[in-house]
């Protein structure tokens, strides 16, 4: 039986829209550094994608969160391999 | 630095494989506890390490198992196909001879039944890789 590999983006849509929302005055202030979103709602920027990772565990707990680099480009995974079956 | 030396009956066809468990990350498993919620039995799983990969990679299906939850997503391009949006999970790794990583892993589909994780150049980036091909070994130290 085939398994989604959507339903993991989906549940972190309202977050993914929050930062799209606010993507503009996060590249002014906070450029460069991981941002937590919970919902609709920035919980704080980061220096690494570990402590914002941590602070969303302190925080909301085990639920889903957004942590996301903030830059003007964003840059792909690269797989070379065969083996992702896309 | 903690490392493992793996002897692989065919290297050149398999390339660099072995055994390997995914587990909740340690701050997942602290909140569990002090909740007194059951912590979820680390999965045993067969592990790539592929230079290919700019990041790790675990099978679509795993985090559920694990009953994780997404922490961020990223694009991915393959030969294939591009920016085809994946979640992306904490996970803790533990590798032969007990070396135990941290790191956040993009989750798809894998082809076939054999792999269901692949070490990727972001963890790669933390070690030394001695691949010998005319021994059928390789070691990874981190």
């Amino acid at each position: 039986m085939a398994v989604s590999t959507t339903h993991g983006v989906e549940l972190l849509s309202e977050e993914l829209a929050t930062y799209e929302a606010h993507r503009a005055e996060l590249l002014g202030s906070a450029r460069g550094k991981w941002v937590l979103i919970h919902g609709q709602a920035i919980l704080g920027t980061f220096e690494s994608q570990r402590d914002a990772i941590d602070h969303g565990y302190r925080v909301v707990g085990l639920v889903p969160f957004l942590v996301k680099q903030v830059v003007e480009v964003e840059s792909p995974v690269n797989f070379a391999s065969t083996l992702i079956a896309l | 630095m903690p490392s493992f030396t793996t002897a692989v009956a065919d290297l050149r066809t398999l390339g660099p494989v072995f055994e390997a468990l995914v587990a909740v990350p340690e701050q997942v498993e602290a909140v569990l506890r002090s909740t007194g919620r059951r912590v979820p039995q680390p999965v045993r799983v067969s592990a790539l390490i592929d230079t290919g990969a700019s990041q790790s990679v675990i099978q679509a299906g795993l985090a559920e198992q694990l009953g994780l939850h997404p922490v961020g997503m990223a694009a991915i391009h393959t030969a294939s196909t591009a920016d085809v949006p994946c979640a992306l999970y904490d996970v803790r790794l533990a590798l032969p001879s007990n070396v135990v990583v941290g790191l956040v892993a993009v989750e798809t589909s894998l082809a076939g039944q054999s792999i269901q994780v692949l070490i990727g150049r972001d963890v790669l980036q933390q070690g030394v890789l001695v691949y010998v091909g005319y021994t059928g070994t390789f070691t990874f130290s981190i």
